[in-house]
């Protein structure tokens, strides 16, 4: 394989990591904060991608121009209304069965990821829809010749550059101010959270809204790069991210981005190695091994049973 | 002396187990009540009722501060419907209200706060964090606010952590602010948990066996903060304890249970004396001794 292949692959694994990082984080935190994995989560990131296609459609019939308001404005209503339906998700499936079994909201969860995908093939139709690509200019780099360069297309770098600022952001408010903390009690002693008089409830419900909201920035710029999704995108990419959450460590937050390069880069170094057909045979096998010699992931802390 | 919390009636039944049975006890404003009685009589179940932690099968629990407020601990924590709610929607409303929205976080910021027998510390987290993960009240939670740094968001986080720093020095922890709560030794955990409860601004604080694994020392420490909380700030104490010496020494009135239910309350001398008690504990009439 060429140098340009190879780091062309490289390039194309850091954007593909970065996404599954994105909606990772969905998982990661939802699972830190209730022990639960939110099936649903990425037929939210669906949700998103047709909310992106939606805004972007009207924002053009308003007769807005100009691409850096069009992406800020669609990128802020897409959160917007993608992080209700995160909360709502929570609202209706999760809340009410919080004091039944430990598997109860996992078949809700599955039931309710049916139900969204069929609420949108239902309201959108099933055929794969597209909005005209967007932001496709592009830079070349090591140019040396008509098929020797590495090409990175605008919508590749905002997304990486979002996904970079999205983590930054989120790191920033777990760590360092008063709804973090109350999180990361919560995380901890959710009981003896509530009896010091943190609303539990309302900071799971915050932890839904974040988690929907990175989906929500995945979903928008995903749909700006390849302008193409179905109602089913959901599923794929949806279990692809819980993947890199479970690789890196689930509970953990840069766990959640660390493992979604992994995922990312060795699924694109792999495609361009050997062949694409076998790419996530080769992904999940990496998964089987990482958990086989560290069963907590990359970064996360194995679960200490005191006696 | 008026009450700060009347109990009358309380019950509560595990499937067929009845853990408590018809508790009634009054504790005064600016006292300090002591929970006794042999194992499995019932005292923690009393507390996890107060703060919330189980549903009360049957009772009432009622708070009455010096400034008028009432609160009805049974209703805030989301009490079942009863016949008479039918009739006024307003009670109607609020049954419902607190039926959603209610619950033991409620009860903390109506001013009851616990500690408990196992030390229940954000262990993952710095001492300080955990002081101020316990002012809900004065901390602003919004995520924006915290994002932007906003000038009421910092005014804010000052307070607390200056309230913080407060009690750490209060409970002689100021040196430990920034270690894990986990990694602090046992004596020092027991007291960040009370420093922590005290953050939260109780009126009652109700400590669950507060001298447990301490040595004779760290139990004196422990009684003397125990009366200048009292003093100084205002708190009620209710504690549940089994170091007899310690129960004697501060509190001013005594609650026996046995069997989840209250079998004799009093001075503490009087009910060292008493019969019953002794009986209670030792399970034969006229022994002498704890």
């Amino acid at each position: 394989m060429s140098f340009h292949i190879f780091v062309q692959q490289v390039v194309n694994g850091l954007v593909l990591g970065s996404v599954y990082g994105l909606i990772a984080v969905g998982y990661t935190m939802v699972y830190g904060i209730i022990g639960m994995i939110n099936f649903a989560h990425g037929d939210v990131y669906m949700i998103a991608a047709y909310l992106t296609a939606i805004f972007l459609a009207a924002l053009t019939l308003l007769g807005v121009q100009s691409p850096p308001v069009i992406i800020l404005l669609v990128l802020l209503l897409t959160i917007a209304v993608t992080a209700l339906y995160g909360w709502s998700v929570e609202r209706i499936a999760y809340r009410p069965l919080r004091h039944s079994t430990r598997l109860a909201p996992l078949i809700s969860a599955i039931g309710m990821s049916l139900i969204l995908q069929n609420y949108v093939r239902l309201s959108q139709g099933g055929r794969t829809q597209g909005t005209p690509t967007f932001l496709d200019g592009s830079v070349r780099l090591f140019e040396q010749g008509p098929d020797q360069f590495v090409q990175i297309t605008h919508a590749q770098i905002l997304i990486v550059v979002m996904a970079v600022l999205g983590m930054g952001v989120l790191w920033y408010l777990m760590q360092a101010t008063a709804m973090g903390r109350a999180c990361r009690a919560v995380q901890q002693d959710r009981i003896m959270a509530s009896l010091l008089g943190v609303d539990g409830d309302r900071v799971i419900s915050l932890v839904f809204v974040l988690g929907a909201s990175m989906a929500a920035v995945a979903g928008t710029l995903v749909t700006f790069n390849y302008g193409s999704f179905d109602f089913f995108i959901g599923f794929v990419t949806g279990i692809k991210a819980f993947t890199a959450a479970v690789l890196g460590g689930i509970g953990s937050l840069p766990g959640a981005m660390l493992g979604g390069l992994v995922l990312g880069l060795s699924e694109s170094i792999f495609s361009g190695l050997v062949n694409t057909d076998y790419k996530d045979v080769f992904a999940f096998s990496l998964l089987v091994l990482v958990l086989i010699f560290r069963p907590s992931g990359l970064l996360g802390r194995p679960e200490v049973e005191k006696v | 002396m008026a009450a700060l919390l009347t109990v009358r009636d309380l019950s509560m039944r595990f499937g067929g187990v009845v853990a408590l049975n018809g508790v009634g006890f009054e504790v005064a404003r600016g006292s300090v009540t002591a929970l006794i009685g042999p194992n499995g009589a019932g005292k923690t179940t009393v507390f996890n009722c107060l703060t919330g932690f189980y549903r009360p099968c049957g009772g009432a629990m009622r708070l009455s501060y010096a400034d008028g407020l009432q609160v009805d601990l049974i209703e805030i924590l989301g009490g079942p419907f009863r016949w008479r709610d039918l009739s006024s929607p307003r009670a109607f409303g609020r049954r419902l209200y607190y039926k959603m929205f209610g619950g033991a976080a409620l009860a903390a910021r109506a001013g009851v706060v616990r500690t408990f027998q196992n030390i229940r510390l954000f262990k993952e987290m710095t001492a300080m964090e955990n002081l101020l993960v316990a002012q809900r009240a004065r901390v602003n939670n919004q995520l924006l606010a915290g994002l932007l740094e906003s000038a009421s968001y910092r005014r804010a986080e000052a307070e607390a952590v200056e309230r913080a720093w407060y009690w750490l020095d209060f409970f002689r922890l100021a040196d430990d602010g920034n270690r894990l709560a986990g990694e602090l030794p046992y004596g020092r955990q027991r007291r960040l948990e009370i420093a922590r409860a005290m953050c939260v601004g109780p009126r009652l604080l109700c400590l669950d066996e507060p001298a447990a694994g301490l040595n004779p020392n760290e139990t004196r420490e422990l009684s003397e903060w125990i009366l200048a909380l009292r003093r100084g700030h205002g708190v009620t104490v209710c504690l549940i304890e089994h170091d007899m010496g310690l129960v004697m020494e501060i509190s001013d009135h005594v609650v026996v249970l046995d069997h989840g239910q209250v079998i004799a309350s009093g001075r503490p001398e009087r009910v060292r004396d008493d019969p019953v008690v002794l009986e209670a504990y030792l399970g034969a009439p006229g022994e002498e001794g704890w």
